[in-house]
């Protein structure tokens, strides 16, 4: 991961000294795992089935990928061309987070080895988690081939990066639908837990919610990793990507406004369904309203005047308030707001081996989005196969 | 874009955000919620008058009347209209007339005193604008109601306080509406209001003549604790109302002297009855409203609207009503000493013809005999006399003393079973007991409590006869052996409240196989 | 090809998904199969001794606990189930007696775990248990998410086969005539074994002779749709564990009417994509044709204005060079005038 830019500086730099601790870190836990089984590295227990690694890493990290299929449905089927720059490191983004998904489901999964089952031999198609498995795999797929003409541009293998351009369109259709499909039923798994999950949290509107929120969830992490591409791998962007990246921060805030505003109103409709009104007034209460005013309406706001003002910096703030809104909304669903009904002794906090295997999992991703970034033509177009979209 | 007007834009987003959340908040906050307090004494009196005009607007109004009878000193007048010696109940006024009147009443009133009491340097009550530290909602209570028993009445029907009026010899009309006994008019109010008019009107007055006198302050016949502290008369004589000491209870045919009687007699033993109760109201419920009239007045046999349309046989034989034959018996059931059986009997009894005819009597009764008063008394006088009065008596003797019980025996050992032991504190319990006694009085029937579900007998079958080993079949639910036994003996001991052999000690009834 | 390949998947997950039982406005009401067996428990009868629980630790071969079965200070502090124990007993103070319940998986009718399970490892029988196939599991917890009683439990401790666990109503020895382990255990009969209908004839006898014994509920009857083990009690439920407010609904309604969502999804959303693209494409295409129509119109018309121009110069230079000519013609002449008059005076002058 040299540099060729600037062939005097070393391979250790601080990112990557940092990065190479967790990764060994999370090479012994997972050794761990595999060998002592997910009691010895997790504080799940029989109350608490599923903590952060369904809770975040699958949870947040499909709904935080969503960028993929937003960006491509806005240039390829809405024709928003001047975000098409936008295309390849959404995609980029989404392949990898739900390349890790996966993986990170191995860890959570007591028999990992039996991944195939619902999708071959054993369909269980009553389950909402068979749905998810199935739009999940398949949209993998389809990422993969959306990623895939980059990789066929880097070893010249033309035929192949020209089949696997052609089917464009059919993919992004394709990936519209299986990514309504997996992101609302993710919110569909608690439906079949009403008892569980505090009423101000649970509504049979969940799988709306959670479709509906995976949209601004993409386009803020397009506009946040945008933002942070332009800062430290300018020098991999060429003349195209530098042009349409204001524009791409300012159209996507503009969409993430709109479709945050609408999500808020949802939010509302939700809790006027089954009359929970009086709810607010409770410390639960207190804190949905943090979460629907604080990371809903307030980054609706930012993004809005950002738009306006053609404010790239508060648009980039309003990304990350929406990302963390994101986070905090799977969080409450998933841990917060989950079992609220059991006693505080028997409630989950994670342990620090579980912690680590997820800022484990998430600086994998993370270098190896660097390395795509940077070798790949992703932030720039390959030479030989400029205009050739 | 100046700098300033994003920030300004800012703060004001804030500032309508936080006042949007801070009214809705407010509005849903607002939920009426009863606000917990302490217990208040016996004196509580929840103010609910307008409750009859419609829908209250505010809570009900909590007022404790021995504060403000102290903060009056006593003086009734200060509140209530006095005329001669009664005082009526009514605050202020005789009469409800309108809610707009009433509301008036108490509201200027009330709040006028308190105005004046704090202005004159003293501790108050709320003012105007307090609204909600009176109209506080209902709250608990320790006020329970005093029973009138014969300790209470004969210190009343004594008292030299309570003369004979002029020209009587007793003086019942005091309080009863009646100067004779016999006359068995024994109304004494028709309210709540009525009989605080009366008891608090007699005691004040005496009070007055500086003589000691019963309660005026509500704690003094409302609060247990009070109560237990006045003085009981150990053996206070019978409740004189001319009745007599038998009595046969005979249904009334529809016509008169044409049918015969619809159902047989009940030879009813009043004195003993008597005895066992603390009052007439006990079972003449409503003697203190309606006066003492016979059961069969209100509860006809078809049932009539006077009587809740309660037929007389219901009346007689209802196991859940406290005034009725079967379910006063019922009760007394509860016993520590009668549950351990009858419990698991069922509160129905055995409703078989024998226990009918535990009270029913089989004589041919004449037309006559029905309006024979004297010749009914004489009647069931006789057929209690004939009756055996002895406890029951049970061959202890002749009872095993330990029997062996090893036909389960696996994981334990065969358990020694003390039979005589058992039974001799079965007979213990009933001593003395008279309704016992009769209705056990057949052979063998105190057996019939374990040994159930077949003839009494003084060799009954073995339990596996009908609860068989292994499997338990589900014909009626008739457990099998194992489950018989343990119900059986933990059953009885939970509900007699043996607590040793505790249930889950298992060796204290059979030893542990090595 | 690769339309048609396209379509052929479409169907393919369409199929899939319109497999599931999407059940949005039926009025279908399972109440079991018939003549499938069940258990009541009676907690008047309860007395706390543990038996039950020795009894399935026994018949399922489970390991020993680290506090025997006769220790029953453990029910103190509240249980439940683990993976070593299919049933605990809880001891609950309900006015100043104890009042015992006993915890175990009840069994429902429409079980949410059933529901759930994505490798469909649950299964309802015709004996009313619903057992449990390890060989299917892939260690998703679902089911433990879904259970309404908090039941399942699972085998943290296995690094490769770990396996759900929980009461099977010992259907291997009910399918043989026998009872369950817990049933023959208990010595006082607060647990009966039988059919369903059969039990709920018997709870509703005992409430009806002991109306001041029992509450006047069996729960079980309704609950979540219904449950195979039967609960009476003379204490109310919520003061012995028992949730209330469960409702009547079965767990797999709350999801096969959004499950059925899904086909309609896979059949709309085609549609209104392609729609949006060629939408997108017709608008493009036409925004092309104006704008090649407004380049055409403009260049035509830069070229009219430009012709006009070229015949002005033209004209303008034909006109100047006409003039010049005359100019020259003139002055030639003027020349020849000057240079004939002057040849003339010369003449004059010699003579």
């Amino acid at each position: 991961m040299s540099d060729h830019t600037t062939p005097n500086k070393s391979f250790w730099t601080p990112a990557n000294i940092i990065t190479a601790v967790i990764l060994a870190i999370g090479l012994v836990l997972t050794f761990k795992r595999f060998t002592m089984g997910i009691g010895s590295v997790t504080n799940l227990t029989d109350d608490n089935p599923w903590g952060i690694w369904i809770g975040f890493d699958l949870l947040c990290g499909v709904a935080l990928a969503a960028g993929g299929y937003t960006t491509s449905a806005a240039v390829y089927l809405f024709g928003m061309k001047k975000y098409h720059s936008a295309v390849r490191p959404a995609i980029t983004t989404a392949f990898l987070g739900y390349a890790f998904v996966v993986f990170a489901l191995l860890y959570d999964l007591g028999r990992y080895y039996r991944l195939p089952y619902p999708l071959t031999i054993y369909p269980g198609p009553t389950s909402f988690l068979f749905e998810v498995g199935l739009c999940v795999a398949l949209y993998l797929t389809v990422l993969a081939i959306e990623f895939s003409p980059a990789v066929w541009e880097t070893l010249k293998w033309k035929k192949l990066r020209h089949y696997a351009h052609s089917l464009t369109l059919l993919l992004t259709i394709f990936g519209v639908i299986l990514s309504t499909l997996h992101q609302s039923s993710l919110g569909g798994l608690y439906l079949i837990a009403p008892s569980k999950l505090h009423p101000l949290w649970y509504s049979p509107y969940l799988a709306l919610f959670f479709f509906v929120s995976s949209i601004p969830a993409g386009l803020s992490m397009v506009i946040f990793e945008g933002g942070l591409s332009h800062k430290f791998l300018h020098h991999k962007m060429d003349e195209t990507h530098i042009e349409e990246a204001p524009g791409v921060t300012l159209g996507f805030a503009k969409a993430a406004a709109v479709v945050l505003f609408a999500y808020f109103n949802l939010k509302w409709i939700g809790v006027a369904m089954d009359d929970n009104w009086h709810l607010l007034a409770t410390g639960w209460g207190a804190w949905f309203l943090v979460e629907v005013i604080g990371f809903v309406l307030v980054p609706c706001l930012m993004y809005a005047m950002a738009a306006r003002e053609k404010n790239q910096k508060l648009a980039f703030w309003a990304s990350i308030v929406t990302v963390l809104g994101i986070v905090l909304n799977r969080l409450n669903i998933s841990l917060v707001a989950f079992n609220w009904q059991l006693p505080a002794e028997v409630r989950y906090i994670p342990s620090w081996e579980e912690i680590m295997i997820t800022v484990f999992i998430v600086t994998l991703e993370i270098t190896v989005l660097r390395f795509c970034l940077s070798k790949l033509p992703i932030l720039h177009e390959h030479p030989d196969f400029k205009e050739a979209h | 874009m100046e700098k300033g007007r994003p920030m300004l834009r800012w703060i004001g987003i804030l500032c309508v955000s936080m006042a949007v959340a801070g009214f809705g908040l407010n509005a849903l906050g607002g939920k009426q919620e009863l606000v917990e307090t302490k217990r208040l004494g016996a004196d509580l009196v929840t103010i609910d008058t307008l409750k009859k005009f419609g829908k209250l607007e505010y809570p009900v109004v909590r007022f404790e009347h021995d504060k403000h009878t102290k903060a009056v000193e006593g003086k009734c007048e200060s509140c209530h209209k006095v005329t001669g010696n009664t005082v009526t109940a009514k605050f202020k006024r005789e009469e409800d007339t309108t809610a707009a009147a009433i509301k008036a009443v108490y509201h200027d009133n009330c709040i006028k005193c308190h105005t004046d009491t704090s202005k004159a340097g003293k501790k108050s009550g709320p003012e105007s604008g307090q609204c909600g530290t009176c109209h506080a909602g209902p709250a608990e209570t320790s006020r329970t109601l005093p029973t009138f028993d014969k300790s209470l009445h004969y210190r009343h029907q004594s008292s030299k306080m309570v003369p004979a009026p002029a020209g009587q010899k007793d003086n019942c009309s005091k309080c009863h509406a009646q100067d004779k006994p016999e006359k068995r008019n024994l109304s004494f109010a028709e309210n709540k209001e009525q009989s605080h008019e009366k008891c608090l009107s007699c005691h004040m007055e005496i009070a007055k003549a500086k003589q000691p006198t019963g309660p005026v302050e509500c704690a003094g016949c409302h609060d247990a604790s009070v109560r237990a502290t006045h003085k009981k008369v150990a053996d206070a004589p019978r409740l004189e109302a001319g009745q007599t000491d038998f009595a046969l209870l005979m249904a009334k045919p529809a016509k008169p002297a044409a049918e015969p009687a619809l159902v047989n007699a009940v030879p009813f033993n009043h004195k003993k009855h008597e005895e066992k109760n603390e009052n007439c109201s006990v079972c003449h419920h409503n003697v203190s409203t309606k006066g003492l009239v016979a059961c069969s007045e209100c509860h006809t046999s078809l049932g009539k609207e006077e009587g809740a349309f309660i037929t007389t046989e219901q009346a007689m034989h209802r196991v859940t009503a406290k005034a009725s034959c079967v379910g006063c018996h019922a009760k007394a059931q509860d016993k520590k000493q009668c549950a351990g059986c009858h419990t698991f009997m069922g509160r129905t009894g055995q409703k078989t013809e024998a226990s009918c005819a535990k009270c029913h009597v089989n004589i041919t009764a004449g037309p006559d005999l029905l309006q024979d008063k004297t010749g009914k008394v004489n009647t069931a006088a006789m057929i209690f006399e004939s009756r055996a009065k002895a406890d029951t008596v049970v061959k202890v003797n002749e009872i095993p003393e330990t029997i062996e019980i090893g036909v389960l025996a696996n994981e334990y050992q065969a358990s020694k079973f003390p039979h005589r032991k058992i039974v001799q504190k079965i007979m213990e319990g009933m001593k003395d007991d008279a309704m016992a006694a009769y209705f056990h009085s057949s052979p063998n029937a105190v057996c019939s409590g374990c040994h159930h579900n077949s003839p009494a007998s003084a060799n009954p079958p073995k339990c596996v006869s009908c609860h068989g080993k292994g499997a338990g079949p589900l014909n009626e639910a008739k457990p099998d052996l194992k489950t018989a036994y343990h119900q059986q003996c933990i059953g009885c001991h939970t509900e007699m409240g043996i607590e040793k052999p505790a249930a889950t000690a298992c060796t204290e009834c059979h030893a542990a196989k090595k | 090809m690769k339309r048609r390949k396209f379509i052929g998947m479409l169907a393919g997950a369409g199929a899939c998904l319109a497999a599931s039982s999407a059940n949005a406005g039926g009025t279908h009401h399972f109440k079991g199969y018939p003549e499938s067996f069940g258990v009541l428990f009676d907690s008047t009868k309860c007395i706390g001794c543990r038996k039950c629980e020795a009894g399935c630790n026994k018949v399922n071969e489970l390991p020993a606990p680290a506090v025997p079965f006769d220790d029953l200070t453990v029910m103190d502090k509240r249980r439940r189930t683990h993976h070593d124990t299919f049933t605990v007993v809880n001891k609950y103070v309900v006015g100043d007696k104890p009042v015992y319940r006993k915890q175990q998986c009840n069994h429902c009718l429409e079980p949410a775990c059933a529901s759930a399970c994505f490798v469909g490892a649950f299964k309802k029988d015709k004996t009313g248990a619903v057992s449990y196939d390890a060989s299917k599991c892939v260690g998703c917890r679902y089911c433990m998410i879904a259970c309404p009683f908090e039941i399942p439990t699972y085998e943290y401790h296995d690094p490769i086969t770990p396996r759900v666990r929980k009461c099977t109503l010992c259907q291997p020895r009910i399918e043989e005539g026998k009872l369950p382990g817990c049933v023959e255990a208990c010595p006082k009969g607060a647990l009966i074994f039988g059919r369903r209908e059969d039990l709920l004839g018997i709870a509703r006898e005992r409430i009806r002779k002991h109306p001041d014994m029992y509450i006047d509920h069996i729960y079980g009857e309704n609950e979540m749709g219904g449950t195979s083990w039967l609960y009476i009690s003379g204490a109310p439920f919520s003061q012995i564990g028992m949730r209330e407010d469960l409702g009547i609904t079965p767990a797999p309604q709350f999801t096969s009417g959004p499950l059925g969502v899904v086909p309609a999804i896979v059949g709309l959303w085609p549609v209104f994509l392609t729609g949006a693209y060629a939408l997108t494409k017709r608008k493009e295409k036409i925004a092309e044709e104006e704008q090649h129509h407004a380049v055409t119109e403009a260049v035509a018309e830069a070229q009219a204005e430009a012709a006009k121009k070229l015949k002005a110069a033209m004209d303008k230079a034909e006109k100047d060079k006409l003039s010049a000519i005359d100019k020259e013609v003139k002055k030639a002449l003027k020349e020849a005038e000057e240079a004939r008059k002057k040849a003339e005076a010369a003449d004059a002058g010699e003579q």
